[in-house]
């Protein structure tokens, strides 16, 4: 097994008006290649903070992200936007469609940044789609959608590319059970057919526990369960 | 490829109408004012160059109650009264004098002619030196009936227009010459015009006031070496009752005054601009923050800090041109429509210039709308480039 993702000591610190807010304190964690992990814990325990770290999104204070052995912060922008392009898929707590496209070119969007967006993509957006049920969304603007159906599109777009990590922050927290069992489906198919890495934070016990292995955050540190 | 950067940016503009909106109209603005002021003073700079004195008359003599000299030269309407046509045999007998080329104006009125405020304008077959070259060069020899036409008008040669109940043939066409009452000119013989004026009255017609031997003005062309301010001051001392407006004299003045209309029509304009980037400012700024969270998942789905800060740039650059089209057209639009009250405001004549020029004055527009652009947007630009990925998701939440 060859290891995808290792940090190293990896810690936050937030400072917020004089105070400081240590939001992940030296969290060494290290994830093979077709690991599927959940990660659980209160809010605010900083779970998000360290998916961001690990895609390239937040500047640790400390540590160190290797991917494939290479340190991602040590990166130029170019290559880390690159790489945040071609190998990672996020799924994020928030939603995250841009508002004035339509859900087509939302799911477009990370072909279009890598350079030309051809017919394959095209394809690949639309069986995406059909795996959430929302292929008859297609030409919609994100404010014709549901919460719930918004959320799909993104999840649907972290696949895009086809990406070697997922990161899926909360991806199914205000879904009713049959989209969260969709979505459940569609991780776990990615992980077992295609071997894509996931980390996924969830609140959902019952999810976490379909997991091969999941970690619990806990004040900014990782334990494993 | 569908998807670019082009794509995205015209989908925000699109989207975002309201802003779209305000942006376009600041700019827009702005360059109207821009365009209309060079268009105006251009226009106006023309008609000097081209005034009475490029006809070879250099020395203008009118009432002595007539209007202020630049009106006279170049303006619109000669509202002053007639004069004797005898004062042209005094005048051509002064020393160094080479020529005097009498003219009447009568101003058609509503109803008598094919229009009203035209200019009938009589001259002299013989002594004229002003309309007669074009004559010859054109036709030869004026028919009865026939008629020359200013530039102003479109007409083609042949056409017949209505004056006074009689049917005149435009046979030639003068060139522009940026004065208002030739432009708009309908030239006959003087004859025929006393024949003409002569007849109306008899028949009734609205009345035409000029009588036979009543001329407008009389326009003096020198010997080569002659000073014509002393010619006119010896016409006005041996005349009081006339005045003898000196060509080039005049148009000096006349240019004075426009460089000064020149500076504050330039000054409004930079403040039109100045007004229109720090709005367009506010609005980038404004709408870059409420675009961060959008900003945030573009740099998750792969885009560069370049590629924001292009999106940003690229979309003011859009607005300015759009903005900067459509005002220029506003521009060229109102001066055209309203050439005869801004040219009754001005007193003044002007030409629109040529195609070459218009297009010379709006690439230059469209580039001060370009500088304004940039530096609107690049602060915005860079502080969204710079924004770390997650903070500008969360932001919002
Ligand atoms: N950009 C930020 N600025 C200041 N504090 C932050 C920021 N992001 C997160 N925090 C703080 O860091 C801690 C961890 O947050 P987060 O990683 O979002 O936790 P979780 O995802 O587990 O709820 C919280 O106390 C939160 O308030
Ligand atoms: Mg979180």
């Amino acid at each position: 097994m060859n290891r995808v993702i290792a940090t190293e000591r990896l810690t936050k610190i937030y400072n917020t008006g004089g105070s400081e807010i240590k939001a992940v304190r030296g969290v060494s964690l290290r994830v093979e290649k077709g690991e599927f992990i959940s990660i659980v814990g209160h809010s605010g325990s900083g779970k998000t903070t360290l998916l961001s770290m690990i895609g390239g999104l937040t500047r640790p204070t400390y540590g160190r992200v290797l991917i494939d052995g290479v340190d991602i912060w040590a990166m130029s922008d170019e290559e880390l936007s690159r790489f945040r392009n071609r190998k990672i898929g996020f799924m994020f707590q928030f939603s995250s469609l841009i508002s004035t496209l339509t859900v087509r070119d939302n799911m477009l969007l990370p072909a279009a940044l890598s350079g030309k967006v051809e017919q394959q993509h095209e394809e690949r957006a639309l069986e995406l789609l059909e795996r959430l049920g929302l292929e008859h969304r297609a030409g919609a603007y994100p404010a014709q959608l549901s919460g719930g159906e918004q959320r799909r599109v993104a999840v649907a777009r972290a696949f895009m590319n086809r990406p070697e990590i997922i990161l899926a922050d909360e991806p199914t927290g205000d879904l009713d059970e049959e989209s969260e069992e969709q979505v459940m489906e569609l991780l776990t198919h990615m992980n077992r057919e295609e071997g894509v890495t996931i980390l996924l934070v969830t609140h959902n016990l019952e999810l976490a526990a379909r997991t091969r292995r999941t970690l619990r955050m806990r004040r900014g540190r990782l334990e494993e369960r | 490829m569908r998807m670019s950067l082009l794509h995205l940016a015209l989908q925000n503009l699109r989207m975002r109408k309201f802003r779209t909106l305000g942006v376009v109209l600041a700019i827009a603005i702005a360059s109207a004012a821009l365009f209309s002021s060079i268009m105006l003073m251009k226009s106006m700079s023309s008609s000097i160059e081209l005034g009475m004195a490029q006809l070879g008359a250099d020395i203008m003599v009118v009432p002595g109650d007539a209007e202020p000299e630049g009106a006279i030269l170049l303006g619109g309407a000669p509202e002053w009264g007639y004069f004797s046509l005898r004062y042209a045999e005094a005048i051509s007998s002064l020393e160094d004098v080479a020529g005097v080329a009498p003219l009447a104006f009568v101003e058609t009125t509503e109803g008598c002619c094919f229009r009203s405020g035209v200019y009938i304008v009589g001259f002299d077959r013989e002594k004229d030196f002003l309309i007669k070259p074009w004559v010859e060069k054109q036709v030869g020899e004026l028919r009865a009936f026939d008629a020359v036409a200013g530039a102003g008008y479109d007409w083609l040669p042949g056409s017949e227009v209505r004056l006074y109940g009689v049917s005149f043939t435009i046979v030639a066409k003068i060139p522009a010459t940026g004065v208002a009452s030739f432009d708009r000119g309908v030239f006959i013989p003087l004859d025929r015009l006393y024949w003409l004026s002569k007849r109306s009255r008899e028949a009734g017609i609205a009345g035409m006031p000029l009588e036979q031997g009543e001329v407008s003005a009389l326009m003096v062309r020198l010997e080569p070496d002659a000073n014509p301010v002393s010619v006119a001051r010896a016409i006005e001392f041996q005349f009081p009752e006339l005045r003898a407006v000196v060509a080039k004299k005049a148009l000096s003045n006349v240019k004075r005054q426009m460089q000064v209309m020149l500076q504050s029509l330039l000054a409004l304009s930079a403040l039109t601009w100045l007004t229109a980037v720090i709005l367009v400012s506010v609005i980038l700024s404004m709408s870059v923050n409420e675009r961060r969270r959008e900003f945030g998942i573009l740099r998750a789905l792969g885009a560069t800090k370049r590629f924001i800060f292009g999106q940003v740039v690229v979309e003011a650059y859009l607005l300015a041109t759009l903005g900067s089209v459509l005002g220029m057209l506003a521009g060229y639009t109102f001066l055209a429509l309203f050439q005869d009250v801004i040219e009754g405001y001005l007193r003044m004549p002007y030409l629109l210039p040529n195609e070459l020029y218009v297009a010379l004055i709006s690439i230059a527009t469209i580039d001060v709308a370009l500088i304004l652009a940039t530096i609107a947007s690049v602060y915005p630009a860079y502080r969204s480039a710079e924004l770390e990925p997650y903070d500008a998701i969360r932001s919002g939440e």
